[in-house]
């Protein structure tokens, strides 16, 4: 059943098995999965069934960081208040997380995430239906006809990261219709959680707010916060206050290690045996003739060469480049070149391209949500993000693009330029070769003490006995694929844990 | 012989450069008239990059120090696997935005400085 927040006529029960904040990507996941176990759920929804400005001004804050363009308008243009949530408007690219991501390693990740990639591997098949897409998606060669295989790089040290599209799925829109004519579910809209109550441990209420100035209390056994990377963060902050920093802030993690994707536009060409027409996989979608999907591949190195270069993991996706070669450069070609043929490779055509480099996000504990004086109109204090990137963070770009092209030589299919422009030595400030993808990462990462994160490896948040997390916030280190596949699949491990408790 | 033969003639020639045989071979087969024209300009283009690389580094414009840092033949197998060998280990340095591998570019230097004492 739906219910509009904004009349006060509308009454929710007062107590359910489960309470979602939220009906994007990860609340509509629960709420759908939750729903077919009998349970009863009351889902908030901040905004309506439609776009509103004014419930969007809500998400303005300031933002501090390395993006000085972006600089008044992040939060409140890199997500959307209204049901279905940022999904409104995502463009649906979907990969898992690679297994990497979740090991530590030195200098990148030092506590890697307390689970394993095996641990959620199970749950991309689901995930993948719900964003409707074909599985199985962890085969980067899968989805190709045979005839069209050996054009993707999938060699030993360069390997192709294929992304599955989505449609891309509305949730609200797609699925909205079935929890509407679900009798277990109350799903209230235009209704915004601002406050909770505690006894010891545990959360026994949720108090909202709405524009009408309405006030409800909503009881449940078990509280989900799914309002998006960054909202989580948010309210989290802002029941610390009230609450003596017993909701996973003991040791003040809450809103830190915040990360987003950084697109780093850098020039580089390469040639290589591959003929032209095989590109197009890497420069546009290309539809999968198996799965009746779109893909678009995207390059990066195999783990062993990340590890032994001491890399965050990173991929590159291709366009085209005005520029060609100098005539010096033409030299180095041509001569690196005649010595492939020499030792036997097989060079083609040369092709001058750009790339997007994106890479994992560096970890920064100073990198973070906070809340700030200013209230929003609700009356709740207002977000504020702070996302810089290191002095060093041009130099590992240029790092990973040169694993690339080393990879390329390796594999004696080419020879690769890293071309850095003379602007790039005041980047990031130029503000010209990057933006910011709108992945919000972190803020409640996953940990397994309270000392280096919010939330356990079941997501429920440290110091409470039945509050749990869904959404990117819990991300412990980003990744490089874009995240609402890993939301997704994440979330339904959250569902299947909160029916076993 | 075949176009790959004479590159790696050529380049070997530039290896045995120190031997009297080695020069009056080189001259014959590189120097010499009925050389093809694309070869020479390959060859042209391998001595412009062995430049671009001794520009760079000065102080490797010897000949027995080159020789001694190349595989001792130049089998294609070897220098396959030293070029591999310099791209998986990062041996590798960049002329002009362009990442070669540390062997080749010593090699495309041998040939300049052969070609220059010719
Ligand atoms: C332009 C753009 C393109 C993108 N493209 C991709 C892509 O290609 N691939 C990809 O994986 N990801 C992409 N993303 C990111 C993707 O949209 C998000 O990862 C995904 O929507 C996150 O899902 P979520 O449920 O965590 O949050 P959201 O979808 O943002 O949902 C959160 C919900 O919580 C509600 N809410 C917030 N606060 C409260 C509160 N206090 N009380 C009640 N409700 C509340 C909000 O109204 C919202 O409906 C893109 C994002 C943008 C902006």
């Amino acid at each position: 059943m739906i219910l509009d927040g904004l009349d006060s006529s509308a009454m929710p029960a007062p107590h359910y098995d489960v309470c979602v904040v939220g009906a994007g990507a990860a609340g509509i996941t629960l709420a759908r999965k939750l729903a077919t176990r009998s349970l009863s759920i009351c889902v908030l929804e901040a905004g309506g069934r439609a776009f509103d400005q004014a419930q969007q001004d809500i998400y303005a804050g300031p933002y501090e960081g390395s993006f000085a363009a972006e600089e008044f308008e992040y939060l409140r243009t890199s997500r959307t208040r209204m049901l279905g949530g940022t999904t409104n408007y995502w463009t649906g690219y979907c990969a898992p997380l690679q297994e990497s991501c979740f090991e530590p390693r030195p200098g990148i990740a030092p506590n890697g995430w307390p689970i394993r990639a095996a641990d959620l591997a199970p749950y991309y098949p689901e995930a993948a239906e719900i964003l409707q897409i074909t599985p199985p998606v962890h085969d980067s060669d899968a989805g190709y006809s045979e005839s069209r295989k050996p054009l993707l790089v999938h060699r030993p040290h360069l390997r192709t990261l294929n992304f599955h599209l989505s449609p891309p799925t509305r949730f609200g829109d797609v699925y909205g219709a079935e929890l509407a004519a679900a009798d277990n579910v109350h799903l209230l809209l235009n209704t915004t959680a601002a406050e909770v109550s505690m006894d010891g441990d545990r959360v026994t209420a949720i108090h909202t707010r709405d524009l009408a100035g309405n006030r409800r209390t909503i009881g449940a056994d078990h509280f989900v916060l799914a309002a998006g990377g960054i909202e989580n963060s948010r309210l989290l902050l802002l029941w610390n206050r009230a609450h003596g920093n017993r909701l996973g802030n003991r040791h003040d993690q809450v809103g830190r290690y915040f990360m987003d994707h950084a697109s780093v536009h850098m020039a580089g060409s390469w040639f290589r045996e591959l003929p032209h027409a095989a590109l197009n996989a890497y420069l546009f979608q290309q539809f999968d003739e198996v799965r009746r999907h779109h893909t678009k591949a995207a390059l990066t190195v195999s783990p062993e060469w990340i590890a032994r270069r001491g890399l965050p993991n990173f991929l590159v996706h291709a366009g085209f480049m005005a520029p060609g070669p100098g005539p010096e450069a033409r030299a180095l070609i041509s001569a690196a070149r005649a010595i492939d043929e020499m030792r036997g490779a097989t060079p083609a055509g040369s092709f001058p391209e750009y790339f997007q480099l994106i890479t994992e996000p560096p970890l920064d504990a100073d990198n973070r949500v906070t809340v700030i004086d200013e209230p929003d109109e609700l009356g709740l204090p207002r977000t504020q993000v702070r996302f810089r990137l290191p002095p060093d963070y041009p130099d590992t770009c240029r790092r990973c693009m040169r694993a690339l092209v080393e990879a390329v030589g390796a594999e004696g299919i080419g020879r690769g330029r890293v071309y850095v422009d003379p602007d790039m030595g005041r980047w990031p400030e130029s503000g010209q070769f990057t933006h910011l993808q709108d992945h919000h990462n972190g803020g409640t990462r996953m940990s397994t003490g309270e000392k280096t994160g919010v939330v356990d490896a079941n997501c429920r948040v440290h110091g409470t006995d039945n509050l749990h997390v869904a959404s990117s916030s819990v991300f412990t280190t980003g990744g490089v694929p874009n995240p609402t596949f890993t939301i997704v699949a994440l979330t339904l491990r959250l569902a299947d844990h909160l029916v076993s408790a | 012989m075949t176009r790959r033969e004479l590159l790696i003639a050529m380049a070997a020639g530039a290896l045995g450069l120190t031997g009297p045989d080695a020069i009056t071979w080189l001259r014959v087969n590189f120097v010499g008239p009925d050389l093809p024209a694309q070869l020479d300009a390959i060859r042209a283009d391998l001595v412009k990059a062995g430049w671009l690389y001794l520009d760079k580094h000065p102080d490797e414009a010897d000949l027995h120090r080159l020789r001694g840092q190349l595989p001792p033949t130049l089998n294609p197998a070897d220098l396959h696997a030293a070029i591999t060998t310099d791209f998986v280990l990062g041996h590798t340095d960049t002329l002009f935005g362009w990442v070669l591998s540390v062997t080749e570019l010593r090699l495309c230097a041998l040939v300049a400085l052969s070609a220059e004492k010719l």
